[in-house]
């Protein structure tokens, strides 16, 4: 093969990109002449080697977890919804279609409700994804105020019973790039854990941190806030798998010690005795593998069976 | 297929979660090998999945359906993982530095262990491309679309993408070649 002609036709031609006619030549080429054969089996080679890497599928089932909590619950989308049939109006309104969008605009925050901030639990953000910018907790009152959007603020104050206050603070949670707030919104709803039962998005919210945030405090803090959110409630299974996922990984040693007590908080079950065997045989830290064991002794499954 | 699809689409564009769950799910393979390839291993994959979720699930009102669902997403999350990599290409030195830290990435005994090495060789090699040839190289080989579809998703001509392939082609013949002549 000396002609780079013949190499792009060869290319083109594994690619199922040329003409019948000239499919058609180029095959004939390939059966005829040994070098193009040659040519062709190394293209073929290069296209059939492993292009895309192994994945991780607990990595993926979080990934998309997290996405469906920072998307929220339906309703959202529905208010969506509404904003771009207003909008769709305001375009389809002639001749004046500022004026028109300028009025469906007011409609829309109407809908949603226009405060400037304070004392409105019931206010609801417009979208998922809000720029959360301040979030502040009264041990006066038991509950907490977290800012959101700009550069016109808005707020909302209460507890995590406040279905918006719940809200906001699962946009702060998937603000990926503004760590210092995703660890104030961890402590808040610590601090909030025993004003309500959490909604489940929030919850998933957290359980997605614990599974792949890479920041170590944070992962931390989401642990604690797990173990208070569930403090006189069930584990959900989500949650009890991702602390399983944290004891058995490479995470610190911190980390690995808050998931363990976590468990060990939570009515530890049977199922989970394949995890803490790994970790009662495997683990680096003497703590975590001595309160995996203690553990697996308190669900019924002796040492010595560990063998 | 297409109508069960276009139902699902319409439901989801009324605010149906379980629809576009069960949109996503149908898709979720494809869509992680286009970014996967673009990315190589490295945990970045999963947050541009995320993020082509919540991107879709926001751009779904807008959705006509000229194209099938899969093609659309994929769009999306290849824009997305282009981006990811132009950001982190200069921050990462090794982007297999994670490749012992990921669970499923040992090597295996005996034959996988060749598959294994295959895939190390390939994931190197795959790093000599420039982002569009990467992609262009990916998608024609993992997803089989042809060459005018992927110029669609990437903003450019069928001919520039033509040209990202043969490019792509001939620097991967020559990295690869030493695992092409151990067959």
């Amino acid at each position: 093969m000396n002609c780079e002609h013949e190499l792009e036709q060869l290319i083109l031609f594994q690619a199922g990109e040329l003409q019948e006619k000239e499919a058609d030549q180029v095959r004939l080429q390939v059966e005829t002449c040994g070098d193009c054969r040659e040519e062709f089996d190394r293209i073929a080679f290069l296209a059939d080697a492993p292009l895309t890497p192994e994945l991780d599928k607990e990595a993926i089932a979080a990934a998309r977890a997290m996405a469906y909590a920072r998307i929220g619950s339906s309703w959202r989308h529905r208010f969506r919804v509404l904003a771009d049939g207003l909008s769709s109006l305001a375009r389809g309104l002639r001749p004046l279609p500022e004026l028109a969008l300028g009025m469906a605009l007011i409609a829309f925050g109407y809908v949603l409700g226009n405060s400037g901030g304070g004392d409105v639990a019931s206010e609801l953000p417009a979208t998922a994804i809000v720029d959360v910018h301040g979030i502040e907790f009264d041990e006066a009152t038991g509950r907490a105020t977290v800012r959101y959007d700009r550069p016109r603020s808005r707020a909302v104050t209460g507890n995590l019973g406040d279905q918006a206050v719940a809200s906001v603070l699962q946009a702060a949670l998937m603000n990926g790039d503004d760590n210092g707030i995703r660890m104030h919104a961890l402590k808040t709803v610590r601090a909030l854990a025993s004003s309500g039962t959490p909604e489940s998005d929030l919850s998933d919210a957290i359980v997605g941190l614990v599974r792949t945030e890479q920041q170590e405090g944070l992962r931390l803090r989401a642990i604690w806030a797990l173990d208070a959110l569930y403090e006189s409630s069930t584990l959900p299974e989500a949650a009890r798998e991702s602390l399983l996922s944290v004891l058995t990984s490479e995470a610190g040693d911190g980390v690995r010690i808050a998931a363990l007590n976590t468990l060990m908080a939570h009515e530890p079950s049977r199922r989970d005795a394949v995890a803490l065997r790994q970790v009662v045989s495997g683990d680096s830290n003497p703590y975590v593998r001595s309160g995996a064991a203690r553990t697996l002794e308190r669900i019924g499954v002796p040492l010595e069976q560990l063998n | 297929m297409e109508s069960r699809e276009s139902s699902w689409i319409e439901q989801a564009q009324r605010g149906d979660a379980g629809a576009f769950d069960r949109l996503v799910q149908a898709n979720e393979g494809q869509v992680l090998r286009a970014i996967g390839g673009i990315l190589g291993r490295c945990p970045e994959v999963y947050d541009v999945y995320q993020d082509s979720l919540v991107s879709a699930f926001t751009k779904l009102p807008s959705f006509r359906q000229e194209s099938t669902f899969s093609t659309w997403l994929t769009r999306i999350a290849v824009n997305r993982a282009l981006n990811q990599r132009r950001k982190t290409r200069n921050a990462r030195q090794d982007p297999l530095e994670y490749a012992d830290h990921i669970p499923g990435s040992e090597q295996d005994a005996s034959g996988a262990m060749e598959q294994s090495e295959l895939r190390r060789s390939t994931e190197r090699a795959l790093e000599s491309l420039s982002e569009r040839e990467r992609a262009v190289f990916v998608l024609k080989h993992t997803h089989g679309y042809k060459l005018r579809e992927i110029g669609s998703m990437l903003g450019c001509a069928e001919g520039t993408v033509k040209n990202y392939l043969f490019r792509a082609t001939r620097k991967l013949r020559v990295v690869l070649e030493p695992a092409y002549r151990e067959l």
